[in-house]
């Protein structure tokens, strides 16, 4: 049985992917630290209380399920969408993912690197549209575009992103 | 932008229709298309992991600049302020940081309501003249008038001839002349220390684990809530209990195999001195004493209706046109079982005196059983006879009323006693009696004083403390 340290080095490696699922069907950042927050909980109540974990972040993944779920259910009038068996699926995407950590956490701190060194207009996008939840007409507003090219340029941020996070990784990529 | 890419960024921005959403759970069915919705969604994260740090680095920078916190959600989110409050929050509790703390208020404000209702108020003492008194304070020799405050470290000195009360709390302590007191810090209750002389005390209800302590040269003295005499000198604690119990500590050296403390129970005396060894016997031998100042010659028993107590337990000289009035009581134990008979009677019958007695040791059920009225012709002075020639110079066949008729007592009970005389000199009254073994028709013998004990109990009419005759 793995001990308390070694239970809580295993959730916080695991941290950015479990952020991840839960931001990716939130939505929205600050309910998804709060639901992250939530499950942290429960697993150092749990580690504290003996129960045996045998895969800290399929568990903490199974609770941020269940958490997900409560979430969509008290914000039925706010017109989310919530689909169990895209749950399903991502679990399983992430579920796969769950041997290549030392790869994703590499490629997380790539990403944000990459993120710093990015245009202070491309920042202020990402911003107005990722931290703020504003619609792209309200993006192209501020920033004096069109919806469309709010689109567009996001896309291209983003693929700008991947490039320079694989640039990064390339001498240690498996 | 593939298609995929394009269904996640619908899927994000919450523009996915039915369709749509059915296309990409299509995708999610290959591998391919899991590895993808990974890759975005890690893209995802990290622009929030990145723009969070970034934000609340340059909150940090700007903090000196624009002291005034900016309010809502969209300029200060809370997970910036603070990245874990709730991570915090629960190792603060695993660690028991909270209990600890709380437990220490607690004990904080017990402490507070502890020092505030009792030692603050146990510190001070008030002491009331009644003669010639001095407190010793700082060096200083304060002259005792009326009522004075006291506080530990005072010093308490009664000469004179009469008794300065001591009052502390609902205690009331009569110190009387030659005695030196001093007032200590209150560590676990009241305090005090007793070099030499004689007091009685009256102790309120004290607190179980925080006693009233006396301190002698040789013993101390422990009381919860009692009525008892001190005697102290260089060498020697005698320790006289009317009511409770109270437990003696000798503070010297003890003798092999005797013990160190003693409880001495009511109606019960102990004396811690060297080479006595610590018990507690019988208190016998005496009545309890006290006084009465009426304003005119009165029936004697009703002076405790008509005059005032004399707060003291030496003889008071009575003022003018004023009579004094002494009173004695306590518990009669029968010897043996059988017919009793009692005589009253005053050095040549000069004074009036009543003798009462209960059929049991209740004060309420007394009654008078003999009487004597006394002569008025009283002029000369009259000298103070020893024991034996007391008993010749008694006057026992004076009147018919100084004799009681018999009476039947048991042996091991206790009777209560009461004693009126019309006059302080307590010396010139002798009670007689006539025990089973006792000729009918002799001479009265005066009473064995083995079979006298004092009054333990209080009463409603006089709750002053008697002291020895």
């Amino acid at each position: 049985m793995a001990s308390t340290e070694e239970l809580t080095t295993g959730f916080l490696a695991g941290r950015h992917t479990l952020f991840a699922f839960i931001y990716g069907f939130v939505k929205n950042p600050h309910d998804a630290e709060d639901i992250f927050q939530e499950v942290w909980v429960r697993f150092s109540r749990a580690v504290s209380s003996g129960v045996e974990i045998a895969e800290p972040q399929k568990w903490c993944r199974g609770t941020a399920r269940n958490l997900i779920l409560h979430y969509w259910r008290d914000r039925r009038g706010e017109k989310l969408v919530g689909d169990e068996e895209l749950l399903d699926l991502v679990e399983l995407s992430f579920a796969e993912q769950d041997g290549n950590q030392e790869y994703w956490r590499l490629r997380q701190e790539a990403l944000t690197e990459c993120v710093k060194e990015l245009p202070a207009r491309s920042r202020e996008l990402l911003q107005l549209k990722y931290e703020e939840d504003l619609s792209a007409e309200a993006v192209g507003d501020k920033l004096a575009l069109s919806a469309a090219a709010v689109w567009m340029s996001l896309s291209r941020v983003r693929k700008l992103l991947r490039e320079c996070a694989e640039r990064k990784l390339r001498p240690v990529q498996p | 932008m593939s298609r995929l890419d394009h269904l996640l960024a619908a899927w994000h921005h919450g523009t996915l229709s039915a369709e749509e959403l059915l296309e990409l759970k299509l995708h999610l069915q290959t591998r391919e298309g899991r590895a993808a919705l990974i890759d975005y969604w890690a893209v995802n994260e990290c622009i929030h992991t990145a723009l969070s740090v970034a934000q609340a680095e340059a909150t940090e920078v700007e903090k000196p600049r624009s002291p005034a916190p900016a309010v809502g959600r969209q300029t200060t989110p809370r997970h910036r302020l603070f990245l874990f409050p709730k991570l915090v929050w629960h190792e603060l509790r695993i660690t028991w940081a909270w209990p600890f703390w709380g437990a220490a208020a607690l004990g904080l404000i017990l402490l507070s309501i502890q020092l505030y209702f009792e030692w603050i108020p146990a510190c001070t003492a008030t002491a009331q003249a009644q003669g010639q008194a001095t407190v010793q304070r700082h060096n200083r020799q304060i002259p005792l008038t009326g009522s004075m405050a006291l506080y530990p470290g005072d010093q308490l000195r009664v000469a004179g001839s009469s008794a300065t009360r001591l009052t502390w709390g609902g205690t009331s302590i009569e110190v009387n002349p030659g005695t030196d007191i001093e007032i200590l810090n209150p560590v676990r209750g009241k305090r005090l220390s007793v070099a030499m002389g004689h007091l009685i005390a009256s102790v309120s209800s004290q607190p179980r684990l925080r006693p009233l302590r006396i301190k002698t040269p040789s013993a101390e003295v422990r009381v919860v809530g009692t009525r008892f005499s001190l005697n102290v000198t260089q060498d020697t604690t005698r320790l006289e209990v009317m009511h409770g119990a109270v437990r003696l500590m000798k503070t010297i050296s003890t003798l092999a195999g005797e013990p160190s403390d003693i409880v001495v129970q009511e109606g019960q005396l102990a004396v811690a001195a060297p080479g006595v060894t610590l018990a507690a016997r019988p208190l016998t031998g005496f009545l309890s004493q006290d006084f009465w100042i009426a304003p005119s010659q009165p029936e004697l028993s009703t002076a405790s209706r008509t005059g005032v107590a004399w707060s003291g337990s030496s003889i008071p000289s009575p003022g003018q046109g004023s009579n004094v009035v002494a009173k004695m009581r306590g518990y009669l134990l029968a010897p043996q079982t059988g017919s009793y008979t009692f005589w009253i009677a005053t050095l040549n019958g000069e004074s009036g005196a009543e003798l009462w007695l209960s059929p049991d040791d209740n004060p309420s059920k007394k009654e008078r059983i003999a009487r004597l009225t006394g002569r008025t012709d009283t002029g000369k002075p009259t000298q103070v006879p020893t024991n034996l020639a007391a008993a010749r110079s008694m006057d026992w066949r004076r009147e018919p009323g100084q004799k009681s008729a018999p009476r039947i007592l048991r042996e091991g009970t206790r009777y209560y006693l009461e004693v009126w005389a019309s006059t302080p000199r307590v010396e010139a009254l002798a009670i007689g009696w006539h025990t089973p073994v006792d000729s009918d028709t002799g001479p009265p013998r005066m009473i064995d004083p083995q079979a006298l004990a004092p009054f333990t109990g209080v009463d409603a009419l006089d709750d002053q403390p008697g002291g020895r005759p």
